[in-house]
């Protein structure tokens, strides 16, 4: 029931499947926040979304919005358009959807977890990270005013290997967006094109309060890669991460001040748990 | 009360697994040097399974976030900011662990480590313990003597002390007991230990011996029906 689902999570877009995965060969049956929601591809090319029952008819029909290469759903009533994202219209950029990764944990945790620069070195050995060049150095993470959303900056670590086109180990400027509670965006130094970033992006769709079909997308500057070098990367990356996420308790992302330590590194994770608890988010949290 | 957890040869040195005691998930580790401890399964950073982590020296680390912990529980560095004295703050919660009868034990109350000492105190076993094998069964504390009573005819079965079953063979000399862990309300770990000969070769065989023993004791007790 929707009626259960605090109306800050519910009036969000949510993906539930890739474009180019959405075919009229293969619908998309799964859940949104718990609830049944089904997908397809018509004739036309539009594509119709559906909640369902739980015994599998169909209760209305969902609002649905084709941008950045996904399929968008909503469950509530968004007050405010989708955001933009600028880069998606640049010169030179490839898009390569990565595909789905199942994992059992709340979106809160998965977004928290793509925030966090200090577990390079132990979760991410010899790709995003490295003993003994563990510290954070002081970044900045806030909630800009106009639009709500959540940045961090300069951030930067030392990485062995940033990305698939990295052939040696670099200093690597990174920055944050949070244009949404699961949606998360990282700008990171391009190996591919001087002074440009590449952007990481994870759109975590929560099937319920802790399970979520993580999609994700890269869109870079890279001649040198074929797309599925650069998914091998970054799916090797997410696996890595996958089992701290299904091995944190709660699995639901505490809230409360105090709940979890937190140190200097940590600022972008209490400007999140800040950020969202304000907006009145009571699902997939504890 | 004190109960055990695994045995004692189960945990190598410079290791950490988890073990489950009434439902609550246990971080059991040794460190290098060999002193064993049981933790509360949970990093205070950012609620990481300790498990997971990974033994340096003295010290048991995070797997998330490299915070390393001394045996006492308390935070002794945080990788992300190197030259900050971890707070107090920054401190797991552990348990009290013991090592008796070839198990690890740990102690969910109060009691001190006398009452330890009191359960083992008149036994031939504890003398010279050698751990055998540990199986895993779908039981209850309460109904696990009359089981192994059926399940291991040839054997009498009887609570010697809370968590502490003894078996006497009725026709050879053979004594074993088991340490009882009650992971769940309906499930337990029976951790069989006998004593030992002060002989590597004859142990060795030993525990071979009671090893495969016991995987047809824990066929019988995980299928009663077969036992009628």
């Amino acid at each position: 029931m929707t009626t259960d689902i605090d109306p800050a999570t519910l009036n969000q877009w949510y993906v539930i499947q890739s474009s180019d995965d959405l075919t009229m060969a293969s619908p998309r049956d799964t859940r949104l926040l718990g609830i049944p929601v089904s997908a397809a591809r018509r004739d036309d090319g539009q594509i119709a979304a559906f909640e369902m029952s739980a015994a599998g008819e169909t209760v209305r029909e969902l609002p649905v919005q084709e941008r950045y290469g996904y399929v968008w759903t909503t469950l509530g009533t968004p007050d405010v358009d989708l955001f933009d994202m600028p880069e998606f219209d640049e010169e030179g950029r490839r898009l390569v959807v990565c595909g789905i990764a199942t994992v059992k944990t709340s979106p809160g945790r998965i977004i928290e977890n793509f925030l966090d620069m200090s577990h390079f070195p132990f979760v991410h050995i010899d790709v995003l990270g490295a003993e003994p060049n563990t510290e954070v150095l002081p970044y900045k993470a806030r909630v800009d005013a106009d639009t709500d959303e959540l940045w961090a900056t300069d951030c930067g670590f030392y990485q062995p290997k940033a990305m698939a086109s990295s052939t040696e180990g670099s200093e690597v400027d990174y920055r944050y967006r949070v244009p949404q509670p699961y949606v998360a965006v990282l700008y990171k130094t391009s190996p591919g094109k001087a002074g440009a970033f590449d952007l990481v992006g994870i759109l975590p769709q929560p099937l319920d309060e802790t399970h979520c079909d993580i999609h994700y997308f890269m869109l870079v500057f890279d001649e040198d890669n074929s797309d599925q070098e650069l998914i091998q990367f970054q799916q090797g990356i997410l696996m890595q991460d996958r089992l701290i996420l299904e091995n944190q308790r709660p699995l639901k992302l505490p809230l409360e001040r105090g709940a979890e330590m937190a140190i200097r590194a940590d600022v972008a994770s209490v400007q999140y748990r800040r950020w969202i608890k304000d907006m009145g988010v009571g699902f997939g949290v504890a | 009360m004190w109960m055990p957890v695994s045995g004692g040869t189960d945990l190598a040195a410079a290791s950490a697994r988890a073990v489950w005691l009434a439902d609550q998930d246990i971080a059991i580790w040794r460190t290098k040097s060999g002193v064993a401890s049981a933790w509360h399964n949970l990093c205070p950073h950012r609620g990481m399974r300790l498990s997971f982590g990974q033994v340096r020296g003295e010290n048991l680390v995070c797997r998330y976030h490299g915070w390393a912990f001394e045996a006492s529980g308390q935070c002794q560095g945080i990788p992300a900011s190197p030259e900050m004295k971890p707070p107090p703050t920054a401190c797991v919660e552990t348990y009290a662990c013991r090592e008796a009868l070839g198990l690890i034990w740990l102690n969910t109350s109060d009691d001190n480590a006398d009452s330890l000492n009191a359960l083992t105190a008149d036994n031939e076993i504890a003398k010279s313990p050698l751990f055998c094998k540990s199986i895993y069964v779908d039981g209850t504390r309460g109904s696990i003597v009359e089981h192994l009573s059926q399940a291991a005819a040839d054997f009498e079965a009887s609570e010697i002390a809370p968590g502490l079953i003894s078996l006497s063979a009725t026709s050879t000399n053979e004594d074993l007991v088991l340490g009882v862990q009650v992971c769940s309300p309906s499930r337990l770990g029976l951790h069989i230990v006998v004593k030992s000969e002060a002989d590597q070769n004859k142990d060795n065989k030993r525990r071979l011996q009671i090893g495969k023993w016991a995987q047809g004791l824990r066929w019988q007790l995980s299928n009663p029906e077969a036992m009628k």
